[in-house]
C-alpha cells in the first residue's frame, strides 16, 4: 500500500507536469501560464477522488499530499524562479557575452529598469491583475496567483519578522 | 493507516511551531539566520524513529510528505530574506494608495541600482559571476546554473523573461 500511494502521487504529478510542458510549448504566451492553477486543481480533485474510491481515505490523503507537495515544489521553486527572477536573467545576459565579458553599461543596454517594469506590467495585464484604460493601469479585484503569493508573503513577514 | 498521516502532520505542525518560535527568539536578540529551519531535522529524526519501531504503517509516504512540507515551509520562510522586495510586490503595493497609474508612474518606483546593480553584486558575492576590471563574466559555478536554465527554456519553449 505504501508503495502504491507514493507511486500514485508521482504519477499524478506527471499528469500535472507533462500537459503543462506540452501546452507551454504550443502556446508560449503569458496567458497560457494562467492554466497552471486550474490544471493543478483539476488533477488534485481527480487524484483525491480516484484514490478515495479505490484505496480509501488514508490513501487519498497520502496521494493528494504527495501530489500537492511535488507540484508546489515545481511551481514555486522551479517555474516561478526561472520565469521571473531578475538575478537569473542578469546571469544569462552575462553568459551570452561569453568569456570576453560584459560591462555594467552594456548590460543595462540589453536589460534595464524600463524593460523590467514593462515586462511586469505586460504580465500583470495578461494575468488579470491590472487593466489598461485611457493610458493608465488600474488594479482589478481579481484573485490572481500574484496576489495570492503577495498575501502569503505578507503573512510570512508576520510569522518570520526581520531584526 | 490514517494514523500514519495524522502522526506525520502532527510532527510537522510541532516542527513548524518550533521553527516560528526559534526564529522569533533569535530575532529578538538581533540574530538573522536561516538555521532556525534546522528544527525540521529534529522532527525528521522523530519520524524516522517511529518508522523503524513500527509506529507508522506508511513509512515512505510519511517521510516523503514530511520532507516536502518542511522544504516548502522553509523555502517560504526564506522569501523575506531572498532579494528583499521584488518589483512585482512593489508594483502591487503601490496601488494601496492609488487607483490608477501610468507606466511612467510605475517606472518612478524603481532605481537602476536597486533593480540591476544590487543583484549583480549578489551574483559576484555568491561566486556565480566574476569581475575583471569593468567586465563581468560567468564563473564555472555560474555556468552550471546557466545550463540548467537553458535546459528548462528548451523543454518548455520559453524565452528568458526575468
Amino acid at each position: 500500500m505504501d508503495i502504491t500511494i507514493t507511486s500514485t502521487g508521482f504519477i499524478m504529478f506527471l499528469l500535472f507536469l507533462v500537459p503543462q510542458v506540452l501546452l507551454l510549448r504550443v502556446f508560449p504566451q503569458d496567458a497560457a501560464v494562467k492554466t497552471i492553477g486550474v490544471w493543478f486543481a483539476m488533477v488534485f480533485v481527480v487524484s483525491g477522488l480516484w484514490s478515495y474510491v479505490t484505496l480509501g481515505i488514508a490513501a487519498a490523503l497520502g496521494v493528494t499530499g504527495i501530489y500537492s507537495g511535488l507540484s508546489l515544489l515545481y511551481i514555486i521553486v522551479v517555474f516561478s524562479v526561472i520565469e521571473a527572477s531578475l538575478t537569473l536573467r542578469i546571469l544569462t545576459e552575462i553568459a551570452k557575452a561569453g568569456d570576453r565579458g560584459i560591462s555594467y553599461k552594456e548590460l543595462l543596454s540589453v536589460y534595464n529598469p524600463t524593460s523590467i517594469i514593462k515586462r511586469r506590467i505586460e504580465r500583470f495585464v495578461a494575468m488579470g491583475d491590472l487593466s489598461y484604460q485611457n493610458g493608465k493601469y488600474q488594479r482589478t479585484t481579481n484573485m490572481t496567483p500574484f496576489r495570492i503569493r503577495k498575501h502569503l508573503t505578507g503573512f510570512l513577514y508576520i510569522l518570520f519578522p526581520q531584526p | 493507516m490514517i494514523a500514519s498521516i495524522v502522526t506525520t502532520m502532527g510532527i510537522f505542525s510541532v516542527s513548524c511551531i518550533l521553527h516560528v518560535i526559534t526564529h522569533r527568539a533569535l530575532v529578538t536578540h538581533g540574530i538573522r539566520t536561516i538555521k532556525s529551519a534546522l528544527v525540521y531535522g529534529g522532527g525528521l529524526l522523530v519520524l524516522l524513529s517511529l518508522c523503524f519501531t513500527g509506529g507508522v504503517s506508511l513509512p515512505i509516504t510519511s517521510i516523503l510528505l514530511y520532507a516536502l512540507s518542511s522544504f516548502l515551509v522553509s523555502w517560504f520562510s526564506l522569501a523575506p530574506y531572498l532579494g528583499g522586495e521584488t518589483p512585482t510586490s512593489m508594483i502591487l503595493d503601490s496601488y494601496a494608495t492609488k487607483t490608477s497609474q501610468t507606466e511612467k508612474d510605475l517606472q518612478k518606483l524603481f532605481t537602476e541600482r536597486g533593480l540591476v546593480g544590487k543583484r549583480l553584486n549578489d551574483l559576484v558575492t555568491s561566486g556565480m559571476v566574476v569581475q575583471k576590471n569593468t567586465k563581468f563574466s560567468v564563473s564555472s559555478k555560474g555556468k552550471i546554473a546557466v545550463k540548467a536554465i537553458m535546459f528548462y527554456q528548451k523543454v518548455f519553449n520559453r524565452t528568458m523573461s526575468g
